[in-house]
């Protein structure tokens, strides 16, 4: 349509940016002049000094094909692009097009990870270039270096490319450089520079490669012959390219597939799949090992139970007052119990969190105390306790309350372990004091936790206080106890209902209780 | 049309009026900006056309059908969304984040586990390269930057190709700069994949950079709607003088 399509060139022009500064490097004259066999116009490469260069031949249409590296090729793109790419270099023995951008240092360097970049004499490619620049950008900023301030290094050195980045570390005149692996690769291989001298301290991911574009303008046979050809040299020449020999050209909708595919990874890493294997053989030998015999536990027990059934049936509630009583006592039991652990356990879960308690010693006494407490099952402490201080609540209380201390205390240290600091800090930077910070910042973080487990240990607290009465402290445990040595089975089946409508009534109530609080 | 709302009101049960009567169509690949500060309803507009909201009179036309709750789920296939404070899972890694936007087409029980499959997942990588961050495909989020994440926000809303993305200021956690390649970024994957977007803003000079249209909003009604070419911040600012404050100007006023 445009008048460029029935253009004639006498020649074409191919712009290449500036990979490396030896031709063995960077060599397009094999694929030129094939070209230009092929097509009938001389085809005539123009080894560009920046990238800039490049790209304005190309968006001036003096270049008709290029070769820009994969930074500069999507700025253009960006910028309505003049250019299309049509095809990306596979280097010999690599079959993948794909490169990366690696941080050198010389081996006797204290340079040992990415953050130590920092204050030092750093050798930087062209601002278009994306293995000397865009992507060590990205890689610097995630770890809080910003590249384009100067005041982040001790001095910069601007480079026109990669070969002369890798001398200037290796030479002394900068400490690190960000440089484009197949360079390295390529001195490395041609003897230029020897692996003793350097190390490699940082490497990006995967960048794809760098493409050959023509103008987009170009008449569309002329395009597609380039294409076609270029995709096929291989077969017929020795091509090379960036980083010299090529093994071939292949579409650039291809290497943007296997591009992508380099990035693919199992959803589920070995670690995980060997961690949950690991788990199910480890129970499987449990179960071996405990002779669980799953089929005769089915039937067997099938027929145990219904004559268990059959005994309790129907409840037998003939003292229905008289239990209700009791079932209050160990309700009561248990709340003063929860009442207790609770007031226990805010100092000392204060104390037993990393981050609050004033020392370690400090930290070590109040966590030693909480592991005591939840050591000793409430079962055993309640019956040492009816032995000293006889039968009744008490026990039952002081059981309940010094072990489930010992719960609360941990949980309410890791619910503080893990607040949100930041608002700590901004308001430990208004000159609060610690218990104003604690008041303010820590407590209403953890006020969601703090109600909610409490209300748990409430919850547990009456199931296990039900139990406690069978040791003597109190409660419906006791009535329970005795029911079972007379075998008064249907008296046991009432006991229990009342325990599990107890029970119930109260989740309903705890549930409700959090959903208005929480 | 792609899109056409009439007369669309909405009054919250506290009383709150903030829709009273909203007009406005959407042409395909077309970048609206809906105007507006603080309490003018643009999110409750935003949300009525997904049915978030649900709105007590007018109706809103999708591609010619009119929304209801059966039409509903089709409209919601074809829309993406992107929040203001971005609603990432914060413990799932940047893929695993964008593949949420594949949900509603993967097998059930597979998604359970977090398997998907292999075109699944290279559809998101590609989501991922395109907002560039397909070197963060498997960090965690919350170990993301705000600008970041509201990538992988866009990635996220983007992955089930919809015809229509919206965005509920998607710039108002972060900086004037980050501001700026964001909203550089919606316009070009809009033009790339040919996406309808509607964005909420309150900076009039974002709004003027990227929009090819404006929508001005104020107390619930629309005062304003032309082709950004032809608008200008002193008109802006004129047309909603008197309509209360709130309106950035530029950056000097934030
Ligand atoms: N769920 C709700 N219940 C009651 N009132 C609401 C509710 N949501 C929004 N509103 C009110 O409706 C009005 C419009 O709110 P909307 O969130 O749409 O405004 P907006 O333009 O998005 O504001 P912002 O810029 O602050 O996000 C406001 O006055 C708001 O207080
Ligand atoms: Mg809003």
């Amino acid at each position: 349509m445009s008048s460029s399509n029935l253009k004639v060139f006498n020649s074409l022009i191919m712009a290449v940016a500036p990979g490396g500064d030896n031709l063995e490097g960077l060599d397009f004259q094999q694929l030129a002049s094939y070209l230009s066999d092929k097509i009938g116009i001389p085809v005539k490469p123009k080894y560009c000094k920046d990238y800039n260069e490049a790209m304005t031949m190309l968006s001036d249409g003096i270049a008709q094909i290029g070769w820009l590296g994969a930074y500069a090729y999507k700025k253009l793109e960006s910028d309505n692009s003049p250019v299309v790419e049509f095809a990306v270099g596979v280097p010999k023995g690599k079959n993948v097009p794909f490169y990366r951008s690696q941080f050198i240092v010389r081996s006797e360097s204290n340079i040992q990870i990415l953050e130590d970049v920092r204050n030092k004499r750093i050798a930087l490619g062209d601002v278009y270039s994306t293995s000397g620049y865009e992507v060590p950008r990205r890689e610097l900023l995630d770890v809080g270096i910003n590249l384009q301030n100067e005041g982040s290094f001790k001095a910069i050195t601007n480079v026109a490319n990669h070969d002369e980045a890798i001398r200037s570390v290796i030479q002394g005149t900068a400490d690190v450089a960000p440089v484009s692996s197949i360079n390295l690769e390529l001195m490395i291989a041609n003897g230029t520079i020897n692996t003793k001298d350097f190390r490699i301290i940082h490497q990006s991911p995967n960048i794809p490669g760098a493409p050959l574009v023509y103008l987009r303008n170009l008449e569309k046979n002329l395009k597609e012959q380039i294409k076609s050809l270029v995709l096929d040299a291989h077969n017929h020449i020795d091509v090379s390219g960036y980083g010299g020999h090529m093994d071939r050209y292949v579409d650039p909708v291809e290497s943007h597939r296997e591009y992508i595919e380099s990035y693919l990874r199992p959803q589920w890493t070995w670690r995980t799949i060997i961690g949950i294997l690991a788990f199910i053989m480890i129970y499987t030998l449990i179960v071996i090992d405990l002779e669980v015999d799953i089929s005769q536990l089915l039937s067997d027990s099938f027929l145990y139970m219904k004559d268990v059934l059959g005994r309790m049936l129907p409840p037998d509630f003939s003292n229905f007052n008289h239990l209700m009583l009791a079932m209050l006592e160990t309700v009561e039991i248990a709340m003063l119990g929860t009442l207790l652990a609770i007031a226990l356990s805010i100092p000392i879960g204060l104390l037993s969190a990393r981050n609050i308690a004033p020392n370690y010693p400090i930290y070590l006494i109040a966590r030693t105390i909480t592991v005591f407490f939840r050591a000793i099952p409430e079962f055993i402490m309640a019956m040492i306790l009816v032995i000293a201080i006889g039968f009744g609540a008490m026990p039952g209380v002081i059981a309940l309350g010094f072990h489930t201390m010992g719960f609360l205390a941990k949980f309410y240290a890791e619910s503080i372990e893990h607040v949100n600091e930041e608002p700590m800090k901004a308001i430990e930077s208004m000159g609060a004091s610690k218990w104003q910070i604690i008041a303010f910042s820590v407590v209403p973080q953890v006020i969601p936790s703090f109600i909610g487990n409490n209300l748990y240990i409430l919850d547990r607290n009456i199931r296990m206080a039900t139990m406690l009465g069978i040791v003597g402290a109190g409660g419906i445990g006791y009535e329970l106890q005795s029911a079972f040595r007379m075998f008064e089975y249907p008296r046991v089946s009432a006991i229990i209902i009342i325990i599990f409508l107890t029970i119930f009534v109260i989740d309903m109530l705890s549930s409700y209780i959090r959903s208005k609080v929480l | 049309m792609l899109l056409e709302i009439k007369g669309l009101r909405k009054t919250f049960d506290d009383g709150t009026r903030a829709l009273q009567g909203v007009d406005l169509s959407v042409k395909l690949g077309e970048f609206v900006v809906i105007l507006g500060s603080s309490g003018s309803g643009k999110t409750t507009l935003l949300r009525s056309i997904n049915g978030l909201v649900n709105p007590e009179a007018g109706e809103v036309k999708f591609f010619d059908q009119v929304i209801s709750s059966t039409t509903l789920p089709d409209l919601r296939k074809k829309t993406g969304m992107v929040f203001q404070d971005f609603n990432l899972v914060n413990n799932l890694s940047s893929l695993n984040n964008v593949l949420t936007g594949l949900l509603d087409s993967s097998n059930s029980l597979m998604s359970m586990l977090y398997l998907f499959s292999r075109e699944q997942k290279m559809q998101a990588l590609k989501c991922l390269e395109m907002v560039g961050l397909l070197d963060k495909a498997y960090s965690r989020v919350d170990k993301l930057s705000g600008g970041q994440k509201q990538r992988v926000g866009i990635a996220r809303a983007i992955i089930k190709n919809p015809t229509l993305l919206l965005a509920d200021e998607p710039v108002a956690s972060l900086d004037p700069m980050i501001s700026g390649s964001i909203m550089t970024l919606l316009k070009n994957i809009g033009h790339k994949i040919g996406l309808t977007i509607i964005c909420n803003l309150h900076q009039v000079d974002l709004a003027l950079k990227y929009s090819d249209r404006i929508v001005g909003l104020s107390g619930g009604r629309i005062v304003l709607d032309a082709p950004t070419k032809d608008l200008d911040e002193e008109y802006i600012r004129k047309i909603y003088q008197g309509h209360g404050s709130g309106l950035f100007f530029n950056e000097d006023d934030i």
